[in-house]
């Protein structure tokens, strides 16, 4: 469970997010949307204690300011949009420093920790890749990999920062699947900021949408995806169809 | 790669592994470093046998009873003039080539090595000012580099700080460049005002190690052992830095503590290697650079590599120092670049990696 009170962070002399509250509940799957510089990624870094920020974040019953380092990474697992994929390491090396968190300062993994990375890469369908290095994997194989590394960290909470940006049609829907079993199985609660509205509607329980670091509007898909709503805060031109209780943004040429 | 068959007989807990330090090259390399310190020794203008040597060194240890097959003054030229020059060689080459990789997974950049803070320099400056005003030789002379060293990475590391704030490691290495070139400017003025001192001054920045004594080994020695300690600790650490300063940071990682806690290890150490042997080039960028090409890009591999590896080169490098031109020597740095840069070329050049 994640509890925002007043969150405010200024980067650079910008106050890129602004007193802004909300709460994640327990298992709950939040998408943060929003259009570029709304504060998404701002966001989620505080909430990972990545930034300085004002007000309170408290995340599982404990507030990110009081923790270290090493705590809140215990917490929280982060998965970031352009993740730094050492070329040569192995899948099961990249996997295993995931357990950082877990693993004594100066220590090495044990036993624990290499089970752990083996449950997070056979949840994740890696199992014939431990021994391949990164730079040998496809854009997809690369994704489960992040993914598996997050896992493999434990946390009750996951961060997810555009998590299908980089990849196709078919393997974003395949990531966002993965996410929402790993989710209900584990169970973990998602924070994600994404892109796409109409993904973001299907797969998360609610939709945060922010414009300049504010809430502008918190529901399911159904009540914050109106067409008046994101042609205004998106300066788009969309149609939104409802079908089967789910809502698609589509982006149309201006006549 | 493992086969699902295979992989169904491997226990839990054993497909996923770090392929950490291979068995197999850490046994070369001690085995390398081994020969390399056994040459070292029996190589010079009195010849010495190899097996000679070996006894006389077994003599050495307690319980052994072996009979040392070296006479008196055999022993005193091996034990007296070649052993420390030896020792010192190892130590020195060790820590350059640790302090290099450090530094190389600290900055996450590959071209930095152990003098980016101002550590040479510094060492340079401290060493020049104690020989033009107090005339020092001998034993002043490492204590004068060291306290030069020192001033010049705490110089760079605050004037870092300030001006860089938390992130970007850039502004560190410009707050380097910037005290590299201070210095090196008081240097070479402070030379020109005591030109009688050049010859003294050039001998010692091109380093060496033809005076080497027991004296200098107990010098460096403690400082060399304790950072190269704690580097070898952070091999794990060094791989998670190498996701860069907000990823590993994410995965628990205090980034800026640990930078510091590597940074000050390897300066350290490289003072104390630079005051004792002046400024050998090449080391912390050559050695790290071949393990990583032939052995592995995890830090768990390279360190305690580099600290093996880098002993075994610098003693090889300066057998050839004090060989090729017998009696004279030639500068290691020379030896160092003359033969470490072709061996580069073909280890860069016959090792094909991803990309």
């Amino acid at each position: 469970m994640i509890e925002l009170r007043d969150v405010s962070v200024t980067l650079g002399g910008n106050r890129v997010v602004g007193g802004l509250s909300a709460t994640v509940e327990h298992g709950e799957w939040v998408a943060l949307l929003g259009p570029n510089g709304a504060g998404k990624t701002t966001l989620l870094r505080a909430i990972a204690g990545l930034v300085r920020y004002a007000g309170s974040i408290v995340v599982e019953g404990t507030s990110i300011a009081d923790g270290t380092r090493r705590e809140i990474s215990q917490r929280l697992a982060l998965v970031p949009q352009q993740p730094q994929i050492p070329q040569e390491l192995t899948v099961a090396e990249y996997v295993l420093l995931g357990r950082t968190p877990h693993i004594g300062y100066l220590a090495t993994e044990s036993r624990d920790d290499r089970l752990a990375a083996e449950r997070a890469i056979g949840r994740l369908g890696l199992d014939s890749f431990v021994g391949r290095p990164l730079g040998s994997l496809s854009g997809g194989e690369l994704q489960r990999a992040v993914l598996a590394r997050a896992l493999a960290q434990e946390a009750p909470v996951l961060l997810l920062d555009e998590p299908t940006s980089a990849l196709d049609l078919g393997r974003q829907q395949q990531a966002l699947e993965l996410v929402d079993e790993l989710r209900r199985d584990e169970p973990l609660t998602v924070v994600s900021a994404m892109h796409d509205l109409s993904l973001a509607g299907q797969y998360a329980d609610r939709l945060l949408l922010l414009d300049a670091g504010e809430v502008v509007a918190d529901g399911p898909a159904t009540e914050v995806l109106s067409e008046e709503r994101i042609s205004q805060l998106y300066g788009a031109q969309v149609s939104i169809v409802r079908e089967n209780g789910s809502v698609f943004v589509l982006p149309r040429r201006r006549a | 790669m493992t086969s699902t068959a295979e992989r169904l007989k491997a226990a839990p807990g054993e497909t996923v592994r770090a392929r950490g330090l291979p068995t197999g090259w850490g046994a070369a390399a001690l085995i390398v470093l081994a020969g390399s310190l056994l040459l070292g020794l029996s190589v010079g203008p009195v010849s010495t046998g190899v097996w000679a040597i070996a006894s006389s060194a077994a003599a050495h240890l307690p319980f052994l009873h072996v009979h040392s097959r070296l006479d008196a003054t055999d022993s005193a030229i091996v034990w007296q003039l070649r052993a420390p020059r030896v020792m010192l060689a190892m130590l020195v080459g060790g820590m350059l080539a640790i302090a290099g990789s450090a530094y190389q997974g600290a900055f996450r950049n590959p071209l930095v090595d152990p003098y980016l803070l101002g550590t040479a320099a510094g060492a340079g400056l401290g060493a020049t000012l104690a020989i033009a005003y107090a005339h020092a030789s001998g034993g002043l002379l490492p204590v004068a580099a060291f306290a030069g060293a020192s001033v010049a990475v705490i110089a760079a590391y605050a004037l870092g700080r300030s001006a860089g704030g938390i992130r970007g490691t850039g502004t560190l290495v410009l707050a380097g460049v910037t005290v590299t070139a201070f210095m090196t400017a008081v240097q070479t003025f402070v030379q020109q005002q005591h030109a009688s001192t050049l010859q003294q001054v050039y001998s010692f920045i091109l380093g060496g190690f033809g005076s080497a004594t027991w004296h200098d080994v107990l010098i460096a020695a403690p400082y060399i052992l304790v950072s190269s300690v704690v580097l070898i600790l952070h091999r794990r650490v060094l791989d998670v830095l190498s996701l860069g300063d907000e990823e590993a940071a994410s995965l628990g990682i205090d980034v800026r503590r640990t930078r510091l806690i590597i940074v000050v290890a390897a300066t350290i150490g490289t003072a104390a290697a630079v005051s004792v042997s002046g400024l050998i080039g090449f080391v912390g960028i050559i050695v790290p650079h071949s393990v990583r090409l032939l052995v592995s890009t995890s830090y768990r591999a390279i360190v305690p590599l580099a600290l093996v590896l880098g002993g075994a080169f610098l003693v090889l490098a300066d057998i050839l120092a004090r060989t090729v031109m017998s009696p004279a020597e030639l500068p290691i740095g020379v030896v160092t670049a003359f033969f470490g840069a072709p061996f580069f070329a073909v280890v860069l050049r016959t090792t094909r990696r991803l990309g």
